[in-house]
């Protein structure tokens, strides 16, 4: 008897569970044990009703897994998973083309000055796809190679990353999606140049802190998710490798920052 | 040559696959239990924030001992449970107390009167005190069976007894539960 009223109990739960009964169907299928069955339903019910936990947040699934495969990434290629390494692959020796650039900026900025300082100023507004837009990065290839600072060159390439990001949020205002592709590549290049500074120790010496940067990067993923959702849903991918990349880079900086 | 979905995929492919380092296979893996055992910790934890980090250290955990992982009948999501188990002993042995099974902050009800609240509130407290006093497999059953809604298959292998067993453990749960929240409900002499 016990048995039976194990398995019905079990079986009853499970139903009302998916909603194919509820408990009065239970009861008038096993009348003979209504005085157990009723009771021992209704409190689960209740139970259920009251305590259950919560679903995860949406947005907490999207970055966990984001930071989960980053790790994940990061000990395949590694082979030790403690470790993080920063996707090398795609990493840019940036200083070693500084004086061919400090070079190619004066040649730029010669052409810029015989065709009117107009030319830079419009180009600051420029958007991926517009005709000034490789005046505007090459202007500021020239202020990187100026820098003879890291912190110069940290606050650059910050100030770089923002303006990607500044030029996908209008990109996606003016439903330009097919552009966006070229700010978000630019963003990940300028995150993995800030990579590879912090990884050779130079973040946190001097005026920017790597608390400030992390802010920052909190701020970038912010901005990255408000694009991603007005975006369709062909153009998401790309911007969740930005959001991958920076969430990497905020996690490489976590890492060097704990030691 | 035909490509194949990964999403379509079984646990026991992707486990091979995330073995060879193929990232994505893992992230099906993760999207597929992540809302259990998320939920399962949720109900061990006071916080949301920190059933957050214990499921993420779930998860990396579980892709560090993945090479040890062989499924001879054990299905991932149980892995996982065994993972959040280890993890949650680690976790009270730090904060030095477990918490209740659950708190009352989670109730999905909102109630628009006072009344309402002060009944809730009693309510929740009565269900609270009822399962704080039970032995833990009796609570442990509960939160698989009722709390989360598992089945009787995944329920037991998630704690390694049988069908059978998790049926036996659930009815008696179910009315220990009942005499602790009857005796609650009594009036005080």
């Amino acid at each position: 008897m016990n048995r039976k009223l194990d398995r019905v109990i079990d079986e009853c739960l499970s139903r009302v569970q998916a909603g194919e009964e509820t408990v009065q169907d239970c009861v008038q299928a096993y009348p003979e044990l209504k005085d157990v069955l009723e009771p021992v339903l209704a409190l689960a019910l209740r139970v259920n009703e009251t305590l259950a936990p919560e679903k995860p947040d949406v947005q907490f699934i999207r970055n966990s897994k984001l930071r989960i495969l980053n790790r994940v990434k990061a000990s395949v290629t590694s082979s030790s998973s403690e470790n993080i390494q920063p996707r090398r692959a795609r990493r840019i020796d940036f200083r070693r083309r500084r004086w061919s650039t400090v070079i190619a900026g004066f040649v730029i900025a010669a052409m810029l000055f015989g065709s009117g300082i107009g030319i830079k100023r419009a180009s600051a507004s420029a958007l991926p796809g517009d005709s000034l837009y490789p005046v505007k990065r090459a202007g500021e290839e020239i202020q990187l190679a100026l820098s003879f600072t890291t912190d110069g060159d940290v606050a650059l390439l910050y100030d770089f990353a923002e303006s990607r990001l500044e030029e996908a949020q209008r990109l996606t205002e003016i439903g330009r999606y097919s552009d966006l592709g070229i700010a978000l590549e630019g963003f990940e290049e300028t995150m993995s140049m800030l990579e590879e500074i912090a990884q050779e120790g130079k973040i946190g010496n001097g005026n920017l802190d790597l608390a400030k940067i992390q802010a920052k990067h909190e701020q970038h993923i912010q901005v990255l998710e408000q694009v991603r959702e007005n975006v369709p849903e062909h153009a998401r991918a790309a911007i969740d490798h930005a959001i991958e990349q920076s969430d990497h880079s905020q996690e490489v900086l976590k890492v060097i920052r704990e030691g | 040559m035909i490509e194949e979905n990964i999403q379509e995929l079984d646990d026991a492919r992707l486990i091979e696959r995330a073995k060879l380092g193929e990232v994505e296979a893992f992230g099906c893996l993760y999207e597929r239990y992540i809302e259990s055992i998320y939920r399962y910790i949720r109900t061990r934890v006071a916080e949301a924030r920190t059933a957050e980090d214990l499921t993420e250290i779930v998860f990396l955990r579980s892709f560090e001992s993945l090479s040890r992982y062989k499924e001879k009948g054990l299905r991932f999501s149980a892995f996982l449970y065994q993972v959040a188990r280890n993890l949650l002993v680690d976790h009270y042995r730090q904060e030095k107390e477990e918490l209740p099974i659950e708190s009352a902050d989670q109730t999905s009800i909102s109630p628009s009167r006072i009344e309402d609240t002060l009944v809730l509130q009693d309510q929740v407290e009565s269900l609270r005190v009822g399962l704080e006093a039970l032995p833990e497999e009796y609570r442990e059953i509960i939160r698989l069976r009722v709390l989360l809604e598992l089945s009787t298959t995944e329920s037991a292998q998630w704690i390694g007894r049988s069908e059978g067993a998790v049926r036996v453990l659930l009815h008696r749960a179910m009315k220990a539960l009942r005499r602790q929240v009857m005796k609650d409900d009594e009036p005080q002499a």
